[in-house]
């Protein structure tokens, strides 16, 4: 008989000496990080040598999956992607579906801690305990689609696949990792990490089975969520027409990205209706219960809400056929949606602005140019002309002037990745300001409050009462804290947000579920207090290394200029935007609650606990 | 009715449980010149290899005489068929009467005229339980064997052996090994394996001389080229027959192997043959050929116990495939797979070949049908392409999507499971899917349809 | 002469591919999650755009069974159901005769495994676990009274 399978096996590669070491994580650092998001973190202020350029072999590239990611508990195909971002220079985090994390776990491997640089193109092959580091130069300049299926042919049609396009290969600083056709790493630029460590793919496949500590009570704990969670309004909907369902409500309110933000509403063209007459079928990652893929009609996956708008309203694409091309275009090339939508729509704007001009942009810029976005999206891929300097990202601020991050839609370098306009919902704003990774609405989403839901359950949800109107600045620091503990506790399980309480409505999975499932799965237990430590560990961790990385403090906790000083032009929100003085206020609320100073810094036990953590060794 | 049969493996099986199903009363008798039970002869490699127990030799129940009412005769040989007198005698000559008589006599090991092969002790065959218990007493006394003859029963042995811990050398007349169920590359790659594994293989090259002495028994052999191999064992597999031997003397018709019709009768309609003795129709081939495996020596002794029995059912004919995993690699091969050296013109072939990661698929076609197969690595899909050259369906589009494993071929599975399973393919209601359905059947024009339609973009 | 028997069939338009059934399968048979270990496979291509699932319809006359040269696989006269047991020594023989690709190959035990339509449970895991209703038991294929899906609309 084999011996038992530790909780979480790492695999630390080294892709310079060509060598690959197995590290079990101690049981404290499981109860304190507890997998994902979290124990990457972890990992990462571990290994990661401070000040490292990101693109760099000191950059340390960590696959880690979720406690729960593999087991049958609903939803739990993801795991997470970390290292220090191209793209801003902070920590670079990125959550993915798929399928690619639950067969590294069967093939007996919960987290890839990849080190130094190939002096080649590789790709490493996982099965059953055993990492190979392969020879990748067949694979090396194929598109996402065609590596998949070249790995396919030539290993197998079983092998689970995730692989950069041309873009990461090219170090365009906001490259995606693509798993499939459309599941991606998409932010901080991960995929251009993989490129500069010459790393072309994951290949993994395994045989073996993945313990669970309770496989009846599993069973039937699955099956009772699953009718929980198909009851849900918002789980049903996603199932049927899947994320544009929020553009016809966004668009309703008026603030939509359109045009750079410079306005806020845009064409029913991409409303949910007429997106889905080109979708096949919806499909789902593994274990999902939800399926808001689409496999469209037009040869790819997708769109999501966020594509429609970024590569859509943002660049002015208002035909629905001609935005699902662009995005199957961009999933091919392995772009991230947001950065890319945001990064052409921003050169836009700076040729109107005269910053850029026909000669040096090469062409003429302007919105709702369809063929530019198409031509602009493979410069980048491919860092040709001024695709190559766009795929610089946000540090052209540098060359074009600090005035021009005034209209560029980002937070601590990093593009705002929801379509929606914040400068109406103030909790929002907050959210996006304060998010670890840069302007990023999976890092805390808070639309809750905003819901119309008895003042009774919100109190109760919160611990406190907050304020309705999500135009005030009263109490939307509570509700940020709420949502971002959440979010980390449910990265670091690995399961998706879409089925998480309190994304898109106030059901669904919460700290008691994540409880019980964690004791099925592994048999620890983790108390509701515990999992709520455990999150604001996780954002201490993340903050610290901001601040170890970059300097990270309240400065940077800011929006673009554009939100504060620019009014919303039209429809229902107009004449929004966010009140500086307003903003200031939710910002000290929002350090009180998580125990930081005024500047935002950690406080210094918490510093040293963290690195107490660190220096435990491992077995 | 008096049924009697002759052999007691897989078709015997085969033909007692179909015969049991429809005639309860008649009597069975079964012969066979071996003492054991009904064991699985391909099972003696994985006995000699300690995979398997003694205890799960047993191809069938110990009750399974009893149950089927079934009178056996173990370990007498039968020496003659008098189709006259409806009856066969026994070597001591006692004679058994029949209404109906069943030929499952299997095929025997031709040995070829090496001097000493019959002369020492550790020099035998690989063929039965009996072969087996013999070679592991042996292994006691030295672990060098030598294995003559690289087809797919020395393979089996040579594996067996060397996972029973004995330093195996395997060799073959012929350049490659296993030409028999291989063609060139994927015989390259399994040598490939076997080699890795440990067993030294020869190729190209015949054995001499066995030399040995009266108390040790076997002590070495000598190649043509002069070169000595000590070993203690030796087993000779250098290819099988069909054991024709009873119908030699009688007006059976016999060909390769026993000629039956498709209802198995030979040239008397009371005297049935199946498995490996009888010829039958080869379906890719659409001409006669004795199949000598184990599914289909028992599918046929199943067909031929209905039709013993009375119940008349047409046998659509065999497929020789076989499946053998060496080393983790699974090895199969199907029908047709190699019509160079069979001189077949007009095919077309299709291959995918991945040889780091030990995957080597190839496809026979021939107008526009499947007609054979090697699968090396990679068998997922094996047995929708057993299915494909057994119905002989028309491939049309297919033929290019099944390597890649394309849209095309799934399709085709899923309406074909649909028909198979639910009788039709049924319209569920409406669903939130928009893919069309195909109005026609599955002609090469409906299939093009569906390429045209949306996917024209990645071009 | 067929046992009429309730059969596991599947609704192909609805499947999403999420091997949900596979892994409910191996944690029901194996204790282990793991689709792979299931006894039904979702056989998805993202690219190629297919889902097709790998179901035991328990034939009449199994070619698993005529193919089994250990003998091991059984079909139940009364229930109709196939089953093997674990004398199984993996030569994937089934695996090569199985037209509908529903003997599924154990690479760490060396075994082959198939549907036993969970004969010791209440119904199928698969079906039970289905979350969108795409497998069904029945006995007959009855057109489904509620998919699950209904027509794309937002309100």
């Amino acid at each position: 008989m084999e011996e038992t399978r530790p909780l979480c096996v790492n695999a630390i590669v080294n892709l310079t000496d060509r060598t690959v070491d197995f590290v079990e994580t101690p049981e404290e650092i499981i109860r304190n990080f507890v997998g994902g998001r979290g124990l990457n973190m972890y990992y990462l202020y571990k290994y990661l040598k401070p000040q490292a350029d990101p693109l760099s072999p000191d950059n340390v590239l960590i696959l880690g999956t979720g406690i729960l990611t593999g087991t049958l508990a609903p939803n739990t195909g993801r795991h997470s992607i970390t290292c220090k971002s191209p793209e801003s220079g902070i920590i670079g985090d990125s959550n993915i579906g798929g399928f690619l994390g639950p067969e590294m776990r069967f093939a007996g491997i919960d987290r890839l801690i990849i080190l130094g640089k190939a002096d080649r193109p590789v790709y490493l092959y996982l099965e059953d305990g055993k990492i190979e580091i392969r020879d990748a130069s067949d694979y090396w300049g194929l598109l996402c689609s065609e590596t998949e299926a070249k790995f396919h042919y030539d290993l197998g049609s079983d092998v689970e696949v995730q692989s950069i396009g041309p873009a990461g290969e090219n170090l365009v600083r906001f490259a995606c990792t693509r798993y499939g056709v459309k599941n991606a790493a998409g932010r901080c630029g991960t995929g251009a990490v993989w490129g500069s460590k010459n790393l072309k793919a994951v290949v993994a496949r395994g045989h073996r089975g993945l313990p669970v500590a309770d496989p009846q009570g599993m069973i039937d704990k699955y099956i009772e969520l699953r009718d929980y969670l198909k009851e849900s309004k918002v789980i049903n909907v996603l199932g049927r027409v899947g994320t544009p369902l929020l553009y016809d409500v966004s668009n309703y309110l008026g603030a939509i990205r359109t045009h750079n933000s410079q306005q806020t509403v845009f064409f029913d063209t991409l409303n949910a209706e007429e997106v889905h007459k080109h979708v096949e079928k919806m499909i789902g990652c593994y274990g999902c219960v939800v399926h808001c893929r689409h496999r469209n009609t037009l040869g790819g996956e997708g769109p999501e809400y966020t594509t429609e708008v970024l590569l859509g309203a943002n660049i002015g694409v208002a035909d629905t056929a001609k935005m699902i091309d662009l995005n199957n275009l961009v999933n091919d090339l392995g772009l991230d949606v947001s950065s890319t939508g945001t990064y052409i729509a921003w050169a836009i704007e700076l040729f109107e602005k005269g910053y850029l001009n026909e000669e040096t942009a090469g062409r003429i810029l302007r919105f709702g140019d369809y063929n530019l976005a198409r031509d602009l999206i493979y410069d980048i891929a491919y860092r040709k002309g001024l695709g190559d300097t766009l795929a610089e990202g946000s540090r052209l601020v540098q060359k074009f002037g600090p005035e021009t991050a005034d209209f560029l839609i980002a937070i601590k370098g990093l593009p705002q990745s929801d379509p929606h306009d914040v400068r109406y919902l103030k909790g929002f704003a907050l959210g996006i300001a304060t998010s670890s990774r840069g302007a990023d609405h999976l890092r805390s989403r808070p639309t809750l409050e905003i819901l119309d839901l008895p003042v009774s359950f919100t109190t109760q949800l919160y611990g406190e009462p907050v304020d309705p109107n999500p135009t005030s600045y009263e109490s939307k620091s509570t509700v940020v804290n709420f949502s971002e503990t959440i979010y980390a506790v449910v990265d670091c399980m690995g399961i998706c947000k879409f089925v998480c309480h309190g994304f898109n409505s106030p059901r669904n999975l919460n700290y008691e579920h994540f409880s019980e499932l964690t004791k099925l799965a592994t048999g620890l237990v983790f108390s509701k207090d515990e999992l709520k430590q455990v999150g604001r560990r996780v954002i201490d961790q993340e903050r610290l290394l901001n601040y170890q990385e970059k300097g990270i403090t309240r400065k940077d906790d800011t929006l673009p200029a554009r939100y504060f000083d620019e009014p919303m032009p039209s429809a229902r929100a107009k004449g929004s935007h966010i009140d500086r003085e307003g903003f200031n206020k939710m910002l000290d609320e929002y350090y009180e609650l998580a125990g930081w100073d005024k500047d935002g810094m950690l406080p210094r036990e918490r510093i040293e606990e963290l690195n107490r953590l660190r220096d435990l060794t491992e077995k | 009715m008096e049924y009697l049969i002759v052999g007691n493996s897989a078709a015997a099986v085969g033909a007692i449980e179909s015969i049991r199903r429809i005639d309860q009363k008649g009597n069975l008798t079964v012969v066979s010149n071996e003492q054991e039970h009904v064991y699985s002869r391909p099972l003696i490699a994985h006995y000699l290899a300690g995979d398997v127990t003694e205890d799960r030799m047993p191809y069938r129940p110990e009750d399974f005489y009893q149950k089927h009412r079934v009178k056996t005769y173990l370990g007498r040989t039968v020496t003659e068929v008098d189709s006259l007198a409806e009856q066969i005698c026994l070597e001591d000559g006692s004679t058994l009467k029949y209404d109906r008589l069943l030929l499952t006599t299997g095929s025997r090991v031709n040995v070829p005229p090496i001097p000493g092969c019959e002369e020492f002790e550790g020099v035998g065959i690989f063929q039965t339980y009996q072969d087996a218990r013999q070679i592991m007493d042996r292994l006691k006394k030295g672990n060098r064997a030598v294995v003559i003859g690289a087809g797919l029963i020395g393979l089996r042995a040579a594996y067996g052996l060397e996972e029973a811990g004995a330093e195996v050398t395997l060799i073959e007349l012929l350049p490659r090994i296993a030409s028999r169920v291989l063609d060139q590359k994927s015989s390259e790659l399994v040598r490939k394996s076997l080699e890795e594994g440990g067993i030294n293989v020869i190729t190209g090259c015949s054995v001499r001389e066995i030399s040995g002495n009266s108390s040790d028994g076997v002590t070495g052999i000598t190649l043509d080229s002069g070169e000595k191999i000590d070993c203690s064992i030796v087993i000779i597999s250098t290819g099988v027959a069909p054991n024709t031997t009873l119908a030699e003397n009688t007006l059976i018709e016999v060909n390769m192997g026993i000629v039956v019709n498709p209802f198995f009768q030979t040239s008397f309609s009371n005297i049935f043959a199946a498995g490996d003795v009888a010829e039958t129709h080869d379906i890719p081939r659409q001409s006669g050929m004795v199949n000598a495996n184990w599914p289909n020596a028992y599918e046929q002794g199943r067909y031929a116990g209905m039709c013993m029995a009375g119940e008349m059912q047409r046998y659509p004919g065999s497929v020789g495939m076989n499946s053998v995993s060496f080393y983790k690699m699974p090895v199969i091969s199907m029908g047709l797979f190699d019509p160079e050296s069979e001189g077949i013109e007009g095919t077309e072939v299709k291959v995918r070949i991945s040889e780091k990661n030990n995957i080597y698929q190839k496809l026979v076609f021939k107008d526009n049908r499947l007609k054979g197969a090697i699968l090396i690595g990679d068998i997922s899909y094996a047995g929708a392409i057993n299915n494909l050259i057994r119905e002989q369906s028309l491939v049309g589009i297919i033929k290019d999507s099944i390597l890649e494993e394309k849209y095309q071929l799934y399709d085709y599975l899923r309406k074909k499971r649909e028909a198979d399973m639910e009788g039709t393919t049924i319209v569920w209601p409406e669903t939130h899917s928009s893919t069309r359905r195909y109005e026609k059947s599955f002609n090469e024009e409906s299939w093009t349809e569906r390429e045209l339609d949306n996917r024209a973009w990645r071009k | 002469m067929a046992v009429r028997q309730k059969q596991i069939y599947c609704r192909p338009t609805l499947c999403i591919g999420c091997r949900i059934c596979a892994n409910a399968c191996a944690l029901t048979h194996e204790g282990e999650a793991n689709p792979r270990l299931g006894r039904i496979v979702i056989r998805q291509n993202l690219f190629e755009r297919y889902e097709y699932q790998e179901l035991c319809r328990h034939c009449d006359e199994p070619p698993c069974l005529d193919a089994c040269m250990v003998g091991c696989i059984e079909k139940d006269e009364k229930t109709g159901i196939v089953t093997n047991d674990d004398r199984c020594v993996g030569c994937w023989m089934c695996v090569m005769v199985c037209p509908y690709g529903s003997m599924k190959r154990n690479l760490v035990k060396k075994m082959a495994v198939k549907c036993d339509q969970c004969k010791d449970l209440d119904g199928p895991v698969c079906v039970e676990a289905c979350p969108t209703g795409a497998l069904v038991y029945e006995d007959r294929e009855d057109e489904p009274e509620k998919p699950f899906f209904t027509g794309p609309s937002v309100t």
